[in-house]
């Protein structure tokens, strides 16, 4: 990510290039800096979850056809 | 999950997020409560107000104008409720994690998986940001402003908003204008509703005029899609993160969701009371949008009734069209690996605000072309919500029990009972929806 640095202050603060890491590293959690996140690694989904994932996915696909059938009868209803 | 951060440089977002933690930390240490709640509330309340969008607004107002008082009103409760069980755990997943919820998805579970998860949020997002437009255009077409004009001036106020570059910013202002959902209490006191009634229905979820019917089975899906929906998982999530938000101020954003939970469902409730005159004057209302309940409430609650009721819906779908473009950006943001913050500059940031700025002018555009089916998009977005939320509900659940990313802060016994019950209950809601569609004459029309 591309870092861009900041020279003037707002509210008093120091600045930037004067001491570019001194209070906002004291402020900010290691995890909270753009420049320091670290990506999460993947989790291995257990065949149970991703039976679980693949059945709400058919779920969903099985409703829209219910929902678009719901509309197609209130439109052909006159409702 | 962290480099070394004694060389790492700090960028402008960085320190736009320290400077506002800074504050945090000062009232923290001088015991300042009030301020630190001030500070720390943003997030809950805006998500719950947000989702007090158009059609949720309009589907209240259906509601009270088809059924009155009864059932209704304490199912509203429970819907919130619902509500804060599932956006109290995207508080925690940001607060501990440091990252949206698009980002954890696509981290934890793939890319194949994350491409269902951002689908599912793309197409309900336009849907709805479709409805908030709609909202906006008829909110301010009761006092006779064109639909060119009200759209425009509402897309060119999101954008004015957004540009400030500031999450503190952003936030405020968009709180000013959500606490405006809590116009509808005037409206309800006006429409003067019997308080014994009120009373009596959280106590006998009832009555139910004309008994369960396949209408009375739609509405319920349409108020439960009016309090649950994906994109407020989002939303929190990232935006928890944006804020600033550590595992310090899990209690404050526990208390900001319920906040937030209470504030909408008050509204809400208010906004069923102040159309029950309509049912009570057996006003016809099943064919209704947006500004005709203002206009069918004139001899009700009065002009000055009917004008707060118009204002309020064209402040429903300004804070939604406000927060579920924001939400969009965010997940775009995060799952490119790119900006995705308020406090990103423009230059660096730009493709997060052109993503903001463009799934709500997209949405605006499309309320304004002619004969486009506005009425069928706002018929289905409440109930597209209650489908999509199972699987989003699932991912968010195997987020926030995993022990690797999440440590002692995930869920315990009695969230996890709370969090199945709820995906329980909106999938047998959604399945009770089909069958009542594919076999109609099982209840009375």
């Amino acid at each position: 990510m591309q870092q861009e640095t900041h020279s003037s202050t707002e509210n008093g603060e120091p600045s930037a290039l004067d001491s570019p890491n001194s209070w906002v590293n004291e402020v900010l959690e290691p995890d909270q800096l753009t420049a320091s996140k670290m990506r999460y690694g993947r989790r291995k989904l257990s065949r149970g979850t991703l039976i679980l994932l693949w059945t709400l996915r058919a779920y969903v696909v099985f409703m829209v056809f219910i929902v678009s059938l719901a509309i197609w009868n209130a439109v052909h209803s006159g409702s | 999950m962290y480099s070394d951060t004694a060389t790492a440089s700090v960028s402008l977002e960085d320190i736009k997020r320290a400077q506002d933690r800074r504050q945090v930390q000062r009232s923290r240490s001088n015991k300042q409560p009030w301020s630190l709640l001030w500070l720390l509330i943003g997030p809950g309340i805006l998500v719950m107000l947000g989702e007090n969008d158009g059609p949720s607004m309009i589907s209240y107002a259906t509601t009270g104008a088809a059924y009155g008082i009864g059932f209704f009103l304490p199912f509203i409760v429970l819907t919130f409720a619902m509500a804060y069980v599932v956006q109290e755990m995207t508080v925690r997943l940001g607060a501990v994690t440091k990252r949206g919820h698009a980002e954890l998805i696509y981290a934890r579970f793939g890319t194949f998986w994350g491409f269902f998860a951002m689908g599912d949020l793309a197409l309900g997002n336009l849907l709805t940001l479709v409805t908030e437009f709609i909202a906006i255009r008829a909110g301010l077409g009761f006092f006779g402003v064109p639909p060119v004009l009200a759209v425009l001036g509402a897309l060119i106020l999101n954008i004015s908003v957004v540009l400030s570059r500031r999450y503190w910013t952003w936030e405020r202002i968009a709180l000013s204008f959500a606490v405006f959902n809590l116009i509808f209490v005037p409206v309800a006191i006006l429409a003067h509703p019997v308080a014994s009634d009120v009373v009596r229905s959280f106590f006998t979820w009832g009555p139910i005029p004309g008994g369960v019917t396949g209408g009375f089975v739609l509405l319920v899906m349409s108020n439960i899609g009016a309090t649950v929906t994906p994109w407020m998982l989002f939303f929190q999530q990232s935006a928890v993160v944006d804020k600033g938000l550590t595992t310090a101020d899990i209690r404050h954003g526990r208390i900001d969701t319920a906040l937030g939970a209470t504030i909408a469902a008050v509204a809400a409730i208010a906004t069923v009371l102040a159309t029950t005159p309509l049912f009570i004057h057996h006003v016809d209302a099943s064919s209704f949008q947006g500004a005709d309940f203002a206009t069918a409430l004139v001899p009700y609650v009065g002009n000055i009734g009917a004008t707060l009721f118009a204002l309020g819906l064209f402040e429903s779908g300004l804070v939604a069209a406000l927060t579920i473009s924001l939400s969009s950006a965010y997940a775009f943001g995060e799952v490119t690996g790119s900006a995705r913050s308020l406090n990103s500059p423009l230059r660096g940031g730009w493709p997060f605000y052109a993503v903001l700025i463009s799934a709500a002018a997209i949405a605006a555009i499309l309320v304004l072309i002619p004969n486009a089916p506005l009425v069928f998009i706002t018929l289905i977005v409440n109930v597209i919500a209650v489908l999509a939320m199972p699987p989003a509900i699932v991912f968010l659940l195997l987020l926030v029990n995993d022990r690797e990313i999440m440590g002692q802060h995930a869920n315990g016994r009695v969230a996890n009972f709370f969090g199945i019950g709820v995906t329980v209950f909106l999938v047998l809601a959604g399945l009770i929806f089909a069958v009542v569609t594919v076999f109609p004459k099982l209840l009375p029309a």
